[in-house]
């Protein structure tokens, strides 16, 4: 018995601390990847290629214009920012929008050139959208603010072009060059993002791009993020957009995470179940072992269900137990996890294991658990009080 | 007071040995009333025990009747039949029978702690019991480290601190000296008379049998006179 509460401890704990690991990666990922690219991107480029693009002349103006299977119908850039802007400021449950005009581009020093992802931006709306005023590590914003000519740059594109605060750097863009001063180097913990991402002033990407209007994307910020999915969809209704929530975006990504987290959940609960087992053997041996004691108990005028009831406060206890240790040693487990030093450059960047605290895994831990220690109390608790008292005392005598 | 505590109606039990049927009891049919010790004496394997399991409704009979105070049991459901046991009837065997891992006071106390005692309540009542009982000085003992007599005596004190109106004893004395049975017959004769029990011994004992208030024999299933 006392291995079995060992094992249900173990299994519970286990359990917890792994459900924090790669839930908090999880957390990690989505709280950089909102900070960084927003909850919802509106944007005008089309991603199903399976519809067809048609070009229409309007008023002498050529457009492209895309019918997707669904026939739905986009329409190359987002022409009237400040239409859409409005149409936006009627959603409450938006917090920040940012407008950002992309572009390729390649940067410049004496000895290297570098090509990246300029995020044409408005750093007063940016900074509500986003979090790059926290994702910034050195420099500031006021530094971009007062310089028309001011770069934010990814920390390994910093690390890549030995580039410093207040270096100088060129950037030639398809239409137009110019010289920029570093304002500040950021660091968003995605890797991707890291070594490609420039930010610079809307003005600026466009005239490096030579596109004085359109094209732009918008990124906004929510107060509830969770809620991306519904809010981004009404939004591709009334703007007729192409509008894509971060579940959306980072569906890759967010798949991943949960298979690993359902694989580790599978694991970590054979532990439970190999526990379960242990306790029904346990359980199957003392109901043979008391069924002298349980005749006695029916003689004297004890039911089927208290007898049951016997076997059952038994592995309700060891379950308790079980339950208080192991999250116990869940929480203490996983606090100790989260201390662990560990350099991951790879998808994302972090300096120590991350861990996301959160009662649905001591839920679930608890709920496992349960489920097998009732099983193997439940199924010797019935053959217990099943025993027929006369057969027994006919035979023991 | 004229009707007896207990009325057996032509009670029949048999078991299936294999393909073969055994008659244990074929046809048993007696009374017992409140205030006499009974005794049933027969060879091994007339089915005294087998009558006693029926008596105790820890088993059912294939036909027949047994009435406890003028109510038919077979009317009655398992839970009445286990409630009944637990308040009517108290059961003393041959080997004492009692929970080893519990102390004295805590063996007898059980039924009542059943009952719905206070178990405090309970272990109060099963101490004065004991006392009556002689068995003072062994209330904490466990069961397991009490003498054969002892237990047995442990074993009667269980079976009547529900105050029963019927006590089956199957063979309590088999397992005892002279001495010690003489104790325990003389107990279970006088808590008959004074709690107005009606009390049925199985014994091997002739002597014992023949002291008596009746006298039942058995032989292979049927009551012989
Ligand atoms: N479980 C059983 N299966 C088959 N036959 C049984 C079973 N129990 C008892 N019997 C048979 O029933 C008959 C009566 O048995 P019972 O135990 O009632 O005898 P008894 O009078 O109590 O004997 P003893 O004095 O030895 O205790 C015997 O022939 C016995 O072999
Ligand atoms: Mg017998």
């Amino acid at each position: 018995m006392t291995m079995s509460l060992i094992g249900i401890i173990f299994g519970i704990s286990f359990f917890i601390v792994t459900q924090a690991q790669t839930s908090g990666f999880q957390t990690y990922f989505i709280r950089t990847i909102l900070g960084t690219n927003g909850a919802i991107r509106i944007s005008d480029r089309f991603q199903d290629m399976k519809g067809t693009v048609n070009k229409i002349s309007k008023d002498g103006q050529f457009k492209f214009q895309f019918k997707s299977r669904e026939d739905a119908e986009y329409i190359d850039g987002v022409d009237y920012p400040g239409k859409i802007r409005n149409a936006l400021s009627e959603f409450p449950s938006i917090n920040g929008i940012s407008e950002v005009f992309e572009c390729n581009a390649a940067l410049q020093t004496k000895s290297r050139n570098y090509s990246v992802q300029a995020h044409g931006i408005r750093i007063n709306d940016h900074m509500i959208a986003s979090e790059i005023e926290n994702q910034l590590m050195h420099g500031s914003i006021e530094n971009f603010l007062s310089d028309e000519m001011g770069i934010f740059i990814g920390n390994r594109v910093a690390e890549r072009l030995n580039l410093h605060v207040n270096d100088r750097v060129n950037i030639v863009g398809k239409k137009g060059n110019f010289q920029l001063r570093v304002s500040g180097i950021f660091e968003t913990g995605v890797s991707e993002i890291d070594k490609k991402r420039i930010y610079i002033s809307l003005a600026t990407a466009r005239s490096i791009e030579g596109k004085r209007f359109g094209g732009s994307v918008f990124q906004l910020s929510m107060f509830n993020p969770d809620n991306a999915r519904s809010v981004a969809s009404q939004i591709q209704q009334t703007l007729g957009h192409r509008t894509v929530s971060w579940q959306e975006r980072e569906k890759v990504w967010l798949d991943v995470f949960k298979a690993l987290r359902i694989s580790s959940a599978i694991t970590v609960s054979t532990i439970l179940l190999l526990s379960g087992l242990g306790m029904f053997n346990v359980f199957a041996i003392m109901v043979i072992e008391k069924t002298r004691d349980v005749a006695i108990l029916r003689s004297i005028g004890f039911e089927p269900k208290d007898i049951s009831a016997i076997f059952l406060w038994q592995g309700m206890i060891v379950l308790i137990a079980g339950i208080v240790g192991g999250v116990l040693f869940g929480v203490i487990g996983t606090y100790l996890v989260s201390q662990i030093p560990l350099e991951i450059r790879g998808i994302f960047t972090t300096d120590s294991f991350v861990v996301n605290w959160d009662i649905s895994h001591y839920i679930w831990a608890i709920l496992i658990a349960t489920i097998f220690v009732s099983i193997a109390s439940w199924i010797p608790a019935r053959r217990a009080s099943k025993v027929e008292p006369a057969k027994i005392i006919r035979e023991t005598i | 007071m004229n009707v007896p505590l207990l009325q057996v109606r032509n009670l029949t039990h048999s078991f299936l040995e294999g393909e073969e049927k055994v008659h244990a009891l074929r046809g048993v049919s007696f009374n017992a009333n409140q205030g006499e010790i009974t005794s049933i004496i027969g060879p091994s394997g007339c089915g005294k025990s087998t009558l006693m399991y029926l008596l105790g409704l820890l088993d059912q009979p294939d036909s027949g009747e047994i009435i406890i105070n003028n109510n038919s049991i077979s009317k009655l459901n398992e839970i009445q039949k286990t409630q009944l046991r637990n308040e009517k009837i108290g059961f003393i065997f041959q080997f004492h029978f009692l929970i080893k891992e519990l102390s004295a006071r805590e063996n007898v106390a059980l039924p009542a702690i059943k009952k719905g005692e206070d178990s405090e309540d309970a272990l109060e009542r099963a101490d004065q019991i004991l006392n009556q009982l002689g068995l003072s000085e062994k209330l904490d003992r466990f069961a397991n480290k009490l003498s054969g007599g002892e237990q047995q005596r442990v074993a009667i004190a269980r079976a009547l601190i529900n105050s029963p109106s019927l006590i089956l004893a199957d063979e309590p004395t088999g397992n005892l000296d002279t001495a010690n049975s003489e104790i325990v017959f003389d107990l279970l004769q006088r808590l008959s008379r004074e709690q107005n029990l009606a009390v049925l011994l199985v014994t091997h004992n002739n002597q014992l049998a023949r002291r008596c208030d009746r006298f039942i024999s058995m032989n292979d299933g049927l009551i012989v006179d």
